[in-house]
C-alpha cells in the first residue's frame, strides 16, 4: 500500500491521476453494486467482512493456540486429537474449515504445509494467507524439493531431519504446531504468544526468542 | 546451481503482517465471495472447485507471482459461478461497468480542472455556496 502511485509531485505535469482503474477493481465494483441491488448481499456485509479479516483476525489467533499448547499439555492433547474443539476452547474457530489438523514439529520431524491446487488456508486461525504461500512456484515446488524450498526461505533442516508435507484441501487445513525454542522455558502464555509467527505455523520457519 | 524461482524473497512478504490485500479490490473481491457463500448462492466448496479450475487454466501457460495474479483468477472463478447459478443479470454488467469507468474518468477529469485557474494558480474556493434564501 506504501509508496508507489502515491508519488503526487510538486510539478503540475506529474499528477498520477492518469493511472486508470485496473479492470479487476471496475468488475468487483460493478458485481458489488448489482448484486446489492437484487439483495442478494449488501454493501455494509462486505465492508464488515474486510475489516474483519484486515483488523481483528490474523496469525495471532494461531500463535494463541501454540502458546497454550506449549503451556498446558492437556489443552494440547486436545489440539491434536481434534484442532477445531480446542481452538474453539479459545474461541476461535469458524464455518470455513470442516476439519483442522494440527501436525507436531519435533527434533526428527519438520512439518510444512502447502495447497497445491488453489491456497486453502486456515483463515480462521491465521488471517489470510502470505503472496508467496499462493505462488506457483511454493505450491509445486515444495512438493518437488521441500528441504531445498524451506533453505532458500531461510530454514535449513538436518539432513537426518524427515519432513512431512502438507496437501491443504477445502475439508482439511493444517496448522504446525512449531517446537518450543530453547530459551523460552520461563516465558509465560503471552509472552510464548508474542514470538509465535505466521511462517512458523505454516512450517517455513522456526520459533525463536 | 540457482533453482529456476528463487524463493529467498518471498520469506520476508512484501507487506507487513496481518496486511493481507495488496489492492482494494482484491479484498473487495474476497469479502463478495464469504458475502454470497452466507447467504447461500454458493458453498465455499464449491467456490473452491471453480478457483481450482481458473488457476489450473492459468497455470498450464503461465505462473502465479502475486497477489494480483491470484486474486485476477478469483474474480474469473466468481464470475463463472454467478453465471452458473444464473444469479446475475449479465446484460447488465458491461452498462455497470461503462458507468463506474464514466464516473472514475469524470472525477479525475474534474480534479484537474478544478485544481487550477486560467493562470495556472491553485484554486482554493468552494464548488458551490448555498447561500440562505432572502427573507
Amino acid at each position: 500500500m506504501s509508496g508507489h502511485h502515491h508519488d503526487h509531485g510538486h510539478d503540475d505535469h506529474d499528477h498520477d491521476h492518469g493511472a486508470e482503474k485496473p479492470w479487476q477493481a471496475v468488475r468487483t465494483e460493478a458485481l458489488e453494486s448489482l448484486l446489492n441491488d437484487l439483495g442478494i448481499i449488501s454493501s455494509a456485509r462486505i465492508d464488515e467482512i474486510v475489516s474483519h479479516y484486515e483488523d481483528k483476525i490474523g496469525p495471532k489467533s494461531g500463535a494463541r493456540v501454540v502458546a497454550r499448547a506449549w503451556t498446558d499439555p492437556a489443552f494440547k492433547a486436545r489440539l491434536l486429537a481434534d484442532g477445531l474443539a480446542a481452538c474453539a476452547e479459545l474461541g476461535l474457530g469458524g464455518p470455513e474449515t470442516e476439519y483442522l489438523h494440527v501436525v507436531e514439529n519435533t527434533a526428527t520431524v519438520h512439518n510444512v504445509v502447502v495447497c497445491t491446487l488453489c491456497s486453502c488456508y486456515p483463515w480462521t486461525i491465521l488471517g489470510l494467507p502470505p503472496a508467496w504461500y499462493k505462488s506457483s512456484a511454493y505450491r509445486s515446488r515444495a512438493v518437488r524439493e521441500p528441504r531445498r524450498v524451506l533453505a532458500e526461505m531461510g530454514l535449513t533442516l538436518a539432513d537426518d531431519v524427515t519432513i512431512q508435507v502438507w496437501d491443504s484441501v477445502s475439508e482439511i487445513r493444517y496448522l504446525v504446531l512449531p517446537e518450543r525454542p530453547p530459551g523460552a522455558e520461563g516465558m509465560t502464555e503471552d509472552e510464548l504468544a508474542d514470538i509465535v509467527t505466521r511462517d512458523a505455523m505454516i512450517g517455513v520457519a522456526r520459533v525463536q526468542v | 546451481m540457482r533453482p529456476v524461482h528463487d524463493l529467498g524473497r518471498l520469506a520476508a512478504p512484501s507487506a507487513p503482517d496481518g496486511l493481507a490485500f495488496e489492492q482494494p479490490w482484491e479484498a473487495q473481491a474476497f469479502a463478495l465471495t464469504l458475502a454470497l457463500s452466507e447467504r447461500g448462492v454458493f458453498t465455499l466448496e464449491e467456490f473452491q472447485q471453480s478457483l481450482i479450475s481458473r488457476i489450473g487454466a492459468y497455470e498450464a501457460t503461465a505462473c502465479i507471482v502475486g497477489g494480483e495474479d491470484y486474486y485476477t483468477r478469483w474474480i474469473e472463478a466468481l464470475q463463472d459461478l454467478l453465471a452458473e447459478r444464473g444469479v446475475l443479470p449479465a446484460a447488465r454488467m458491461p452498462v455497470v461497468e461503462a458507468d463506474i469507468v464514466f464516473d472514475a474518468a469524470s472525477r479525475k477529469a474534474h480534479q484537474h480542472l478544478s485544481a487550477r485557474d486560467a493562470d495556472g494558480r491553485l484554486k482554493i474556493a468552494p464548488l458551490v455556496i448555498d447561500r440562505p434564501s432572502a427573507t
